[in-house]
């Protein structure tokens, strides 16, 4: 064997670290979040409808005891590396064993945050996506309103596989949506030629 | 007319027995063709009563039917749409033929046009997507037929016999479909 597992943190990045969700302290802030569209979309799911805090609670319980029980998702709570609030939610969820396969999301509380900090979380995402739970693809739908995130996944090697035509509704219209994913292989050699 | 919104040429939509439906599911799993084309978790012989157990946790919120030839009076596979996006009026439509004697007949055909005609002008939905497995061209002629459009691939999705399988997504837009009514 060469190289090395060890030396280099799955969860503390350069400006950013992936840390574990507590419900108990984090549901004020996830629940301010739910205004946004697109946080409900990733995250809340269904009808667009922001979320009281102690429903944000529940929720977040509920949802660590099926990860618990159906062991198919890895969420993390982004914070920046000083310590302080959390700034947004990463996860790999839907995953699928017998195909190593998953879908992988990063929701941030504000725009500006996802600007600066979603690279990274990403990057963190996808390593821990490929090099540690060793999947195999890594997914996700974006609705066409969501420019920024979609940038990201594309400055990130994915491609757009899917377009569905007009299934999603924002703003008094129809958006398509898209499905992006990068494979193991196309991610290795993104790395590669990084280090290169 | 408006009594026969769940009837086609060949087959009727009907709700689901549990039990004369969870023996036929039984039967028709032992077929490991039928459900690998079926669905995308390892073909297993689940027991009956896994399979009754599933019957009873189907969720209010989706429409699952059994298909019902009307001719041969009999129950050959079942239909089903779900996870829907209100706000959008969407919604993903699963179907599977188990009676092998009725596969590549039109049957599957004609309770994909009834189910979207259930979904276009009784539930007013916008458009209708499903997933269909790279090795399946049979299931792929129908949705064609039916007006659904090829939307793009996931890749490598699937993984069995030792090697990777992609996954199409298809989708109509009720616009679609109206215009191919007339």
């Amino acid at each position: 064997m060469t190289g090395s597992m060890l030396g280099k943190s799955l969860y503390v990045g350069e400006a950013i670290e992936l840390t574990a969700i507590d419900a108990e302290k984090d549901a004020a802030l996830f629940s301010q979040w739910t205004e946004q569209p697109a946080f409900n979309r990733h995250f809340n799911f269904g009808i667009f409808r922001p979320t009281a805090e102690h429903e944000m609670k529940k929720k977040l319980e509920e949802l660590m005891k099926k990860i618990d029980e159906k062991r198919d998702a890895y969420f993390f709570v982004i914070r920046k590396r000083d310590g302080s609030v959390p700034i947004g939610l990463a996860f790999i969820r839907n995953i699928l064993h017998a195909h190593q396969v998953g879908s992988i999301y990063i929701c941030f509380g504000s725009d500006a945050d996802l600007i600066k900090y979603g690279s990274e979380a990403m990057d963190m995402m996808l390593r821990y996506g490929f090099m540690e739970a060793s999947l195999h693809r890594l997914g996700a739908t974006l609705a066409g309103y969501e420019t920024d995130m979609i940038s990201l996944y594309e400055s990130k090697g994915f491609l757009r596989e899917v377009q569905h035509r007009e299934a999603a509704y924002h703003a008094g219209r129809y958006w398509d949506e898209m499905i992006y994913a990068i494979l193991k292989p196309e991610y290795k050699k993104r790395i590669e030629e990084a280090t290169k | 007319m408006t009594d026969k919104v769940l009837t086609g040429k060949l087959v009727k939509l009907v709700p689901i027995n549990k039990e004369k439906i969870a023996e036929q599911w039984a039967n028709w799993n032992i077929d490991s063709d039928y459900t690998r084309l079926l669905d995308i978790g390892p073909s297993y012989l689940y027991p009956r009563k896994q399979i009754e157990k599933w019957i009873d946790e189907i969720d209010d919120g989706s429409c699952e039917f059994a298909i019902h030839a009307i001719a041969e009076d009999k129950v050959i596979g079942d239909i089903g749409i779900g996870d829907f996006d209100w706000a959008a009026g969407t919604t993903w439509v699963g179907i599977g033929i188990g009676d092998p004697d009725f596969r590549g007949k039109g049957y599957g055909t004609d309770a994909m046009q009834v189910i979207l005609r259930y979904a276009f002008e009784e539930l007013n939905l916008h458009r209708v997507n499903l997933s269909v497995f790279d090795f399946n061209k049979r299931a792929i002629r129908s949705y064609e037929k039916c007006g659904f459009k090829y939307e793009g691939v996931m890749r490598e999705f699937i993984y069995k016999e030792d090697q990777r399988w992609d996954i199409w997504n298809m989708g109509i837009l009720h616009s679609e479909w109206q215009a191919m009514q007339s």
